[in-house]
C-alpha cells in the first residue's frame, strides 16, 4: 500500500505536532491518556509527541478542570485558570497552599504554603471562606465524586467596604469507568460580582455536562447552559447561604431539564430523524414492491404527484 | 492501524471528518484501509438531467467523479467510467424506486440512493444510503431539533445463487447527531455512530430486493433502538451518576442507616433512576441477606425487571435461593412462578437461569405454576424446555397436580398451545 503515498503529502514536523495537539486537546473527558497512547503509536516520533504533549496537556487539564490530590493528602487542587499562578503552579485557596503540577502525568508533585501576596485580603477571605464552606456542604451532599473551590477573581486586595470584587465558584465532578466504556464529567463555574455601590450581587453561571459511551460504538452527550441572577449584598455568612441556594436551584433545574430532554427523545425528537415504524404503522411491504414501482410509474406518466 | 481505530472510537463523532483527514495525512500508508473502515458523513450532489439529489460514497465513485443512480451518468462527466451490467442496472433502478418509498415512510423526507456493482465472486454488492436532515430548517416535521442529521450506510454483499438460496452479508452504519436548544435548558446535544453486521442465507424466490430490504429494515430498527435505549440511556445514566437527582439523594440520606437496608430501599425506588443503585452496590455486598432474602428476591417481589437486570449485571447469583420460615428452600424461579408477571419469568429464562431446580421438598417451578394455576407462565417454562417428567419425592407429576387442583383443562390447553407454537 506504500505505493499510494505521494511524495508531496509528507507532513512537516510542525504540522504533525499541530495534529497531535489537536487530538490531545479534543480528547473526551478523562480519556486524554488513552488518546495520548494512540497518538504516540501513530506518530512514531517521541520528540514530536513530547513537544505536542507539553503544550496540549496544560490546556486540556485547565479546560476540563481536573482535580488532583495534594501529595501530603491534605486535600485536592483543581487545575483551572482561576487558581493559576504560573504554568505549573496552582493555588488551592482552601488550604492556602500552592501545588506544583506535572501536567503530562496529571499528578501533583509538590506543595508549599501560599505567600501572602498570592492570597486575598482578610476582608475578602471572610466572604470567600464562608462561601467555600457552604458550597462544599452542598457539593458533598449532591455530587458523589464532586470537588469544589472558591477563588477570588478580582479585587483580592480590597481591604474593606467601598470597592467591587468578584469571586468564582468552581464545581467539578468526573466519573471514569473505562472498563464499562463510559466516562463523564460535570463542570460548573459561577462568577459572583459583589457590587459595592449598588449593594447587590450578580451571579452568572455556566454549567457543562459531557458523557461518552463507546462500547461497540461512539456516542457522546454534550450539554451546556448559562444563567444569571441578582441578589442583595449581605454579610459574608448570609451571602454564602443565598449564593449557594441560587447555585443549587439552577443546577437542580438544569438537571431536571436534561432529564426532560432525555424523556422527549424517543417519541418526539428522535422521530424527526427516523420513525420507529413507517407512517403506515406496519412494516414495509417488501414482498409487494412491484406494485409500488408500478404505482410510481403510473403516477409519473399521468403527471399526478411529483 | 489499531491506534487509529482507537482514536476513531474515542474522538467526538462530530469531528469524524477532521479525525479522518488527520489520520490520512499522518499515515498515508494506510490510506485505503482507513477509507474502507471509517465511515464519513454522507455528501450530496445534484443530478444534471433529473435535478434530483443523489448521495456520494465509495461505491459510486470512479476517479473524482460520482455516478448518479437516476441518470446513470458520472458527475462530473467521465470517459469510460465503470457501470453495472444491464441486468444489474435494472435491479438498481427498481431498488432506487422502492427504497425511496421506504425512506419516505420511515423518514418523512430525506434523500436515498442505491448503488450496485458486480464483485469478483459471481455475486454482487449493493449499497443503500439514506441521508436525512431532521432540523427545524431542514425536513424535521415536528420542528424540535435545532440541528439533526441521520446518515445510514448499508452495504450488502450478495453471494452467488446456490440451490435457490444466496448468502447475504449486511454491514450497516448509522451516524447521527441531534441538538436541541432553548433558553430555559440550554443546548442538549447527542451524537454518535454505531456499526453492526448481519449474515443470512435466504431463498431468492421472492427476489434479492425483497430479501435485502427486509434485512435493512430489521437492521435499521435495531440500530435505532440501541442508539435510543442503550447508547443514549448510558449517557443519561452517567449524568445521574455524576449528580443524582435530588429526590433520590434525599431518599439516599434517609435510607443510610446502621443496617443494610439501603440497597433494598433503592430496589423499591428503582423506577426513578438506576444509577444510584449501581453506586450503592459498589459499596455493599450483593449477597448480604436482609431478612433472609437476597436483593434478587426483593427485586422480584417488587416486580421490577430492570432492577433485576442491573442486579444480575452486578453478578448477583441467578440461581440463588432463600430459606423461608418453614425451611423450604425457594429458588428465584419458584418465587417468580408463584407470584409474578410473566415478563419476569421470560427474562429469567432468557438469561440462562436454571429452570429445573427443586425445592427442599422437591417442588419444581412447573409444579408451582400448576399449583397456583398460572397459565402463561407455564407456557414460558415449557417453551424453555422445563422438564415435565421430573417428579418430586412425595408428589406425582405436574399434570396430576393440575388434576388435583381442578385445573386440568387449562393445563392441557396451555400445553397444547405451547406444542403448537
Amino acid at each position: 500500500m506504500a505505493d499510494e503515498q505521494s511524495p508531496d503529502s509528507e507532513l512537516s514536523d510542525d504540522q504533525k505536532k499541530e495534529i497531535a495537539k489537536w487530538f490531545l486537546i479534543n480528547a473526551p473527558a478523562g480519556e486524554i491518556q488513552y488518546v495520548a497512547k494512540d497518538v504516540m503509536a501513530i506518530l512514531k516520533d517521541d520528540d514530536i509527541y513530547h513537544s505536542a504533549a507539553l503544550e496540549a496537556f496544560p490546556e486540556y487539564n485547565k479546560s476540563h478542570m481536573i482535580c488532583l490530590e495534594l501529595p501530603d493528602r491534605s486535600g485536592d487542587v483543581i487545575v483551572s485558570s482561576f487558581g493559576e499562578i504560573d504554568k505549573n503552579k496552582y493555588l488551592d485557596p482552601r488550604t492556602a497552599q500552592v501545588a506544583t503540577i506535572d501536567h503530562v502525568k496529571q499528578v501533583c508533585t509538590e506543595v508549599r504554603p501560599a505567600a501572602d501576596e498570592e492570597l486575598p485580603s482578610p476582608y475578602i477571605e471572610e466572604f470567600r471562606f464562608a462561601l467555600d464552606a457552604e458550597v462544599m456542604k452542598y457539593v458533598n451532599d449532591t455530587y458523589p465524586k464532586g470537588v469544589c473551590s472558591v477563588y477570588c477573581a478580582n479585587g483580592k486586595d480590597v481591604e474593606g467596604p467601598g470597592f467591587d470584587f468578584e469571586v468564582v465558584v468552581v464545581i467539578s465532578a468526573a466519573r471514569n469507568s473505562p472498563q464499562n466504556f463510559c466516562n463523564g464529567s460535570w463542570r460548573s463555574v459561577w462568577n459572583i460580582e459583589f457590587k459595592d455601590e449598588e449593594q447587590s450581587l450578580v451571579v452568572r453561571g455556566k454549567m457543562q455536562v459531557g458523557a461518552h459511551y463507546f462500547e461497540e460504538g461512539n456516542v457522546q452527550l454534550d450539554s451546556q447552559h448559562e444563567c444569571k441572577e441578582s441578589t442583595l449584598f449581605q454579610s459574608p455568612e448570609d451571602s454564602a447561604t443565598t449564593i449557594t441556594n441560587i447555585i443549587c436551584r439552577h443546577e437542580t433545574e438544569y438537571l431536571a431539564s436534561l432529564e426532560v430532554s432525555y424523556l422527549n427523545l424517543p417519541d418526539t425528537t428522535f422521530k424527526d430523524l427516523r420513525r420507529k415504524l413507517p407512517v403506515t404503522r406496519t412494516l414495509f411491504p417488501w414482498h409487494n414492491t412491484r406494485q409500488i414501482s408500478l404505482a410510481r410509474d403510473i403516477t409519473k406518466e399521468l403527471g399526478i404527484g411529483n | 492501524m489499531e491506534a487509529a481505530m482507537g482514536l476513531m472510537r474515542r474522538m467526538h463523532p462530530k469531528h469524524v471528518d477532521t479525525v479522518l483527514s488527520a489520520l490520512l495525512s499522518l499515515m498515508p500508508e494506510h490510506f485505503s484501509d482507513l477509507l474502507s473502515q471509517v465511515d464519513q458523513p454522507l455528501q450530496v450532489l445534484c443530478d444534471i438531467d433529473s435535478g434530483k439529489e443523489f448521495i456520494l460514497c465509495e461505491y459510486n465513485r470512479d476517479a473524482d467523479s460520482y455516478r448518479s443512480p437516476w441518470s446513470n451518468k458520472y458527475h462530473p462527466q467521465l470517459e469510460e467510467g465503470l457501470y453495472p451490467s444491464l441486468e444489474l442496472r435494472k435491479l438498481e433502478i427498481e431498488a432506487n424506486d422502492v427504497f425511496a418509498v421506504y425512506r419516505d415512510q420511515y423518514y418523512e423526507g430525506g434523500i436515498s440512493s442505491v448503488y450496485m456493482y458486480e464483485d469478483d465472486n459471481e455475486g454482487f454488492v449493493a449499497c443503500f444510503l439514506i441521508k436525512k436532515d431532521g432540523s427545524k430548517s431542514g425536513q424535521g416535521r415536528r420542528g424540535y431539533l435545532h440541528e439533526g442529521e441521520w446518515d445510514a450506510i448499508h452495504v450488502i454483499e450478495v453471494g452467488p445463487e446456490e440451490d435457490g438460496t444466496s448468502h447475504y452479508c449486511l454491514t450497516s452504519t448509522v451516524m447521527l447527531s441531534l441538538t436541541t436548544d432553548n433558553e430555559s435548558c440550554g443546548t442538549f446535544s447527542l451524537s454518535g455512530s454505531i456499526r453492526r453486521q448481519m449474515n443470512m442465507d435466504l431463498s431468492v424466490a421472492e427476489g434479492h430486493l425483497c430479501n435485502m430490504g427486509r434485512m435493512i429494515e430489521e437492521m435499521e430498527s435495531k440500530l435505532r433502538y440501541s442508539l435510543d435505549q442503550v447508547y443514549f440511556g448510558k449517557t443519561r445514566e452517567m449524568v445521574c451518576t455524576l449528580r443524582p437527582p435530588a429526590e433520590l439523594a434525599q431518599q439516599h440520606e434517609l435510607a443510610v442507616g446502621p443496617h443494610n437496608s439501603t440497597v433494598y430501599y433503592e430496589v423499591e425506588q428503582f423506577e426513578a433512576c438506576d444509577a444510584l443503585l449501581c453506586m450503592l452496590l459498589e459499596h455493599q455486598s450483593l449477597h448480604t441477606p436482609h431478612h433472609r432474602s437476597t436483593h434478587n428476591h426483593h427485586a422480584i417481589l417488587c416486580a421490577t425487571t430492570r432492577v433485576l437486570t442491573v442486579l444480575l449485571r452486578w453478578e448477583a447469583d441467578v440461581n440463588s435461593s432463600i430459606a423461608t420460615a418453614c425451611k423450604v428452600v425457594f429458588h428465584l424461579v419458584h418465587v417468580v412462578a408463584r407470584l409474578n408477571p410473566s415478563p419476569l419469568l421470560d427474562h429469567l429464562s432468557n438469561i440462562d437461569c436454571d429452570i429445573n431446580p427443586t425445592t427442599a421438598i422437591g417442588n419444581l417451578a412447573l409444579m408451582s405454576c400448576a399449583n397456583c394455576k398460572r397459565n402463561e407462565r407455564l407456557g414460558i417454562l415449557t417453551v424453555d424446555s422445563a422438564d415435565f417428567g421430573l417428579g418430586n419425592k412425595a408428589n406425582p407429576l405436574v399434570d396430576s397436580i393440575a388434576r388435583i387442583n381442578r385445573w386440568s383443562l387449562n393445563f392441557q390447553q396451555a400445553v397444547l398451545y405451547v406444542l403448537q407454537v
